[in-house]
């Protein structure tokens, strides 16, 4: 199994920021995809993203058709004129690391059937606009994604022997962006010229705001599921009571027949009398927990910046 | 003589089945002057012996299979008069199927006339029409595809009978004259006896001629029979009966469905026994009797009148024989054997209300002694509450204005006569009628009557429209009913009754005045009335103060209904502390819900009638409290007994609709149910709305879940005109008062016509003004004062048009519960605010706290969970996970998200950090104030 090491964008010709704003800035549906296209290098065990292009929000069975065939058509063309065709992943921009969903999840696993690198970029416009640029590659870890070939929701029993987390649910590829060399000379030019007191400003506290309030609806989830599985525990312990009463009077039943010189009932087969509650499925649950972590990491990397002026000024202010 | 056995309906049918095969040996067709007296209990005797089963399976078949036959022809023939075709058509083809069906039984006995009749004017009916183009454009579509459908049927049909249909067109009048017959023997039978008439009939079933006519004729008097219920005399109650007899017999003898009917014959025919048994040699009773029996058909009205000539002979003579001595005894006997066919099915009730009141009548004339007069009119009551078969049934009118009378007579002998005693439960044997010097004693009670006729009287209202101007009427009748009743209570009081029965008077007594309002105390000073108040006290306290000795139920029972009447009438009249004093220190909440169901309603209308009460005095909290429960049912209806409402859910089964219609409470005693749900609405705005200011941010617990429901509602709807309808109203003036707009919200919300229909509508509308005004403050305090450093009461009285205490009062009170953060500054007399509130972000890092805290607590308590499953140490199947899943080791992982210890940390971490960024910006904008550490209770 080939393992990609790391995943090497390059702006110039990618252009994975610029189609995402500027399709974001066109339509108010803040999620953009797209395509991108590449080669492997197995030597370095790098996949380098060169190119991309962007596809229709595919709600709609139509619009499924139509990104097919524009597929085909950009591969076509882009084959005419000598660029990598080969699709290496997709792009998708986030809302505040609201991606990871069962769609994302699907998307992903649809791509990785295709082919073992694929990977998916997600690109954060609110984080690029505040000034980091966020430019994250994933992939579904290969037990995860062994065992959602296998069965498209978890039960607790299969994470348990795999040994599946929500943090070892997706694998983050560290990404590498290569800038053409005018690219670097403007950034040098722009570095000198940056003003140095908006090192001082704080971080804006409705990104916080927002990052909370996903984080609440987050553990929302969290707590729904508590509930099921608690629900769940209430039918299991049900069905076992039930089922120990039964076998309880049935031998009850069978000695006394056997007393009166009767034929004992036939043994039946007790599971098959009381069907097992439904399990509760852990996928969403998994999902939801690897959002409420992408929140926290979200909100700790957005506050760590700002704790240390405050000390910094506090100390200066005493 | 044959013992009288169970009369079911084996009896019946054997009785039917004798009398086919008694009469089909003697083809009594010639012979109508059969023995017009001759005791039908004899003849059914000799033909309880007989027994031919298999004959009767085959006769029953075809009596049924003919009835149906001619059902279907009369049917064929009502619709062709009306030219209704496609009704025809139905008709027919139903003929059809029911002729094909009954082929065997028409093989044996022929093909009936009546039936070829039919279809050869059907024929001749349909090719008319056919030929008649006039007529046929004339039809509309569906009829004119019906005909020639019908067209095409008949002729492939009329194809089998050629030969008898040309037979019939050759000499109709064969097949008509029979029919002549028939209708001449049917006018004949009025002079006929009964019996006759009845071989008659069977021998024309039995011969299978014609009789469609005769059908018709009997099912048209059933009809009148039915319409007219009051008008005939007691000789059409028994036709009647005889007619369902014959109709049953020809219908099916075997169907369960007319077990009433069977029910009525058996007993008809026992009491006739009776009779027999008692006077044999009785002529001339019985025979004006059967005489009445036998007059059926409309033609025969002037026979009627004549029978009815001979009836009143029979009147005044057939209670005793002649010459005999009417004596006390004999009188006595008289009751007895007339009250012992009481109650059975198919003994002539009228006719039992007339011969008592004759018997009354009687007595009277002949001097035997009040107690004997007093023995009859007891009776007769009973005869009339008899009247009705059912319970459920309503008395006509007719027939409670005469037990209205009777009763009247029967107080009115009582009072005059002090000496005759009525005692319940007495044996008949020890009655005193006669013998002067021990106490007169009739067995029987008065208060029994009383309370059945007042029971009566509620059912009768129950039963009229209430907004017909018969419903007043009978409503008059109240006054006399509560005179009846103070009449009744005298006597008792007078007789030295028991204590049990003096309660029981007086409770219906109670009963009767609690729910009325009293205008003379309401302001309306009309002279000569007592206070209903010190007349309710009065009743009450009575009651009251029997000791319940021997704890009897129906003791307390009455007592509780005693009590609960003068709650609601203390509410009523809006004696608000009184009322709610009684409510509170009678304890009836504890044990109402073992009381029977009338008292349970009683209790919930006493409830909802403070509840109105605690409103009109401006007790919202109150109001809202009593009321909430029984709105927020959804079923105030029901439990009021004001009605059904509409299910959606699940459909109330008959028999249930049957038993709530029972307890309906009759409508002049109704609580409006409009003004009680307008009502608990304004409470519940008046104490929502501020509630809603003040806890804009937090997931707030709803006062009144019926009340956003309104609000609710209203959002969804897309267009918000000018309000109309009552919720309307309220939801209007609800927004007006969000934005603590207090005149638009008084004005939209008393602009209602329904606060006219409080007593006191002007004081509860200065009240409702008063309050909105107050709570508009609140809410106004609450939603802007973020927008003020300062703000002078006066202002505020201004905009609120409250006066300067008031305004110091009410905002006193917000300081000091803690809901406003301000502090009043003497020297400049200015409301200073002080800026508590969290700004967002601690608000949210607080719920995140908050809702951390429960997943932990669940989490940890199905991990408490998760060890008693392994504690029992099933290795069951499904069992196995939930020990592991949460158990040591790598468990607080596999649950899929981050509960371990290392998870909360960071996030606490973050959330703390959030807070301290939080607490620190607010130290840097240095707004002051900041006395709450609001994170310091996240401690884990």
């Amino acid at each position: 199994l080939r393992r990609v090491r790391e995943a090497v964008v390059s702006t110039q010709s990618t252009g994975i920021t610029r189609n995402c704003q500027d399709e974001l800035d066109k339509q108010l549906d803040p999620h953009v995809s797209g395509v991108l296209l590449g080669l492997i290098n197995e030597n370095k065990r790098i996949l380098e993203v060169t190119h991309c292009f962007p596809l229709m929000n595919s709600d709609t069975d139509e619009s499924m058709e139509i990104n097919r065939e524009h597929m085909l058509e950009m591969e076509r063309s882009l084959r005419s004129v000598n660029i990598d065709y080969q699709q290496v992943g997709f792009y998708q921009s986030t809302y505040l690391n609201t991606h990871c969903d069962r769609n994302f999840l699907d998307s992903v696993f649809d791509y990785l059937e295709e082919m073992n690198e694929a990977i998916a970029i997600i690109y954060d416009p609110l984080k690029t606009k505040l000034g980091h640029l966020s430019l994250r590659a994933f992939k579904l870890s290969g037990r995860a994604f062994q065992l959602y070939k296998a069965e498209k929701d978890f039960t607790a029993e299969m994470l348990r022997d795999n040994a599946i987390t929500f943090e070892n649910l997706f694998q983050e590829i560290p990404v590498v962006v290569k800038n053409s060399s005018l690219t670097n000379v403007l950034l040098c030019e722009l570095d000198s010229v940056q003003d140095s007191t908006s090192y001082f400003t704080l971080p804006t506290s409705s990104y916080l705001e927002k990052s909370m309030q996903l984080l609440l609806g987050g553990l929302d989830e969290i707590n729904q599921d508590l509930l099921k599985i608690s629900k769940f525990q209430k039918a299991v312990y049900k069905k076992q009571t039930e089922m120990m009463k039964y076998i309880q009077d049935r031998k009850e039943e069978n000695d006394r027949m056997v007393r009166e010189g009767l034929k004992p009932l036939p043994e039946e087969d007790v599971n098959e009398l009381f069907k097992d509650p439904a399990p509760v499925g852990r996928l969403e649950s998994l999902l939801s927990a690897n959002r409420i972590s992408s929140h926290c990491e979200m909100i700790e990397e957005h506050v760590k910046s700002g704790i240390g002026k405050l000390y910094l000024a506090d100390s200066f202010m005493s | 003589p044959v013992p009288w056995v169970p009369l079911g309906k084996q009896w019946y049918q054997r009785r039917v089945r004798a009398g086919d095969s008694s009469d089909e040996s003697s083809s009594s067709e010639s012979e109508p002057e059969m023995p017009v007296s001759r005791a039908p209990v004899r003849q059914y005797t000799s033909i309880l012996e007989e027994s031919d089963d298999e004959k009767r399976v085959v006769r029953s078949s075809k009596d049924k299979r003919f009835s149906e036959i001619n059902q279907t022809i009369k049917a064929i023939r009502n619709a062709k008069n009306i030219k209704d075709i496609s009704k025809v058509r139905e008709g027919y083809d139903s003929l059809c199927t029911i002729y094909t069906k009954s082929s065997n039984v028409i093989a044996k006995n022929g093909t009936p006339k009546a039936f070829i009749r039919c279809v050869a004017d059907l024929e001749t009916f349909v090719l008319t029409l056919w030929e008649d183009r006039e007529q046929k454009s004339k039809l509309n579509k569906i009829n004119s595809k019906a005909l020639s459908a019908l067209k095409q049927n008949v002729r492939k049909f009329n194809k089998g009978f050629e030969a008898e249909i040309e037979e019939y067109r050759k000499n109709p009048d064969s097949y008509e004259e029979v029919i002549d017959e028939e209708e001449s023997a049917d006018e004949d039978e009025a002079e006929k006896t009964r019996d006759a008439a009845k071989a008659t009939k069977k021998t024309r079933t039995s011969s299978s001629r014609a009789f469609d006519d005769d059908d018709d004729d009997n099912d048209d008097d059933d009809d009148d029979d039915d319409d007219d219920m009051r008008g005939p005399g007691m000789g059409d109650d028994e036709s009647d009966d005889s007619d369902e007899m014959w109709d049953d017999s020809e219908d099916s003898s075997s169907s369960d469905d007319e077990m009433p009917a069977i029910g009525y014959t058996a007993a008809y025919f026992l009491k006739k026994k009776d009779d027999d048994k008692k006077d044999k040699p009785e002529r001339k009773k019985k025979a004006p009797k059967q005489q009445a029996r036998t007059s059926t058909s409309k033609e025969e009205e002037e026979g009627w009148t004549t029978v009815s000539g001979v009836e009143k002979v029979a009147k005044e003579k057939p209670l005793f024989e002649e010459g005999t001595e009417i004596t006390v005894d004999v009188v006595n006997q008289k009751i007895a054997e007339l009250s012992s066919i009481r109650g059975r099915r198919g003994a002539n009730r009228k006719k039992n209300i007339e011969t008592f009141e004759l018997l009354t009548e009687t007595c009277q004339k002949e001097n035997l002694g009040t107690p004997v007069v007093a023995k009859c009119l007891y009776f007769t009551c009973l005869a009339i509450f008899d009247y009705n078969p059912s319970m459920s049934a309503c008395m006509q009118v007719d027939i409670w204005v005469q037990l209205l009378v009777t009763l009247d007579k029967l107080l009115t002998l009582l009072e005059g006569h002090r000496e005759v005693h009525f005692v319940e439960g007495l044996p008949d044997e020890e009655e005193n009628l006669e013998n002067e010097e021990k106490p007169l004693t009739v067995a029987g009670s008065i208060l029994v009557i009383m309370e059945r006729t007042d029971d009566e009287f509620t059912k009768l209202l129950r039963n009229l429209d209430p907004h017909g101007t018969e419903y007043v009427q009978r409503l008059s009748d109240e006054a006399k009913l509560c005179l009846l009743i103070l009449r009744v209570k005298a006597e008792l009081a007078t007789r030295k009754a028991s204590n049990a029965e003096m309660c029981r008077i007086y409770l219906r007594q109670i009963e009767h005045l609690y729910y009325k309002v009293d205008y003379a105390a309401a302001g309306v000073n009309e002279e000569g009335k007592v206070d209903s108040r010190e007349k309710m006290d009065e009743l009450c306290k009575f009651i009251y103060r029997i000791e319940s000795s021997d704890h009897s139920g129906d003791l307390d029972r009455i007592r509780t209904r005693a009590m609960l009447c003068h709650i609601y009438h203390h509410a009523l009249h809006n004696r608000w502390s009184e009322a709610r004093d009684l409510m509170l220190m009678s304890h009836l909440q504890h044990g109402i819900s073992h009381a029977d169901i009338p008292t349970k309603i009683l209790y919930n209308r006493t409830t909802v009638q403070l509840g109105l009460c605690a409103f009109r005095n401006g007790y919202i909290q109150h109001a809202h409290t009593t009321l909430n429960d029984i709105q927020s049912s959804q079923k105030s209806k029901e439990l009021l007994a004001q009605g059904l409402s509409t299910q959606r859910m699940s459909e109330r089964n008959p028999e249930q609709e049957k038993i709530e219609k029972q307890r309906q409470i009759p409508f002049h005693m109704h609580i409006n149910l409009e003004l009680l749900e307008y009502s608990y609405l304004t409470c519940a705005m008046l104490l929502e709305v501020p509630h809603m200011a003040a806890h804009q941010f937090e997931q707030r617990r709803k006062l009144s879940r019926t009340f956003h429901q309104q609000l609710r509602n209203a959002d969804k709807n897309p267009l918000i005109g000018p309000p109309d309808s009552m919720r309307e109203h309220l939801v209007a003036s609800a927004k007006a008062m969000m934005k603590a707009d207090w005149r638009t919200c008084a004005d939209t919300l008393l602009a209602h016509k329904i606060w006219n229909l409080m007593p006191n509508a002007e004081e509860v509308k200065g009240m409702l003004r008063q309050k909105i005004k107050e709570e508009s403050l609140r809410t106004y305090m609450f939603t802007y004062s973020a927008c003020y450093d300062s703000i002078s009461p006066e202002v505020l009285s201004r905009m609120f048009d409250l006066s300067n205490k008031q305004i110091h009062a009410l905002i006193s009170k917000m300081i000091l519960n803690d809901e406003l953060k301000a502090s009043w500054d003497k020297p400049t007399d200015l409301l200073i605010l002080h800026r508590a509130e969290s700004s967002k972000l601690q608000r949210l890092a607080k719920q995140t706290a908050d809702k951390l805290t429960y997943v932990m607590d669940n989490t940890e308590k199905m991990l408490g969970q998760g060890t008693t499953f392994t504690g029992r140490g099933n290795a069951a199947t499904g069992l196995t996970w939930p020990n592991n899943i949460f158990g040591a080791g790598n468990g607080t992982q596999l649950m899929g998200f981050p509960m371990g210890v290392p998870g909360q940390e960071q996030r606490y971490g973050s959330a703390q950090n959030a807070g301290y960024i939080a607490r620190n910006r607010g130290n840097y904008n240095n707004q002051g104030g900041y006395n709450r550490q609001p994170y310091s209770r996240m401690v884990y």
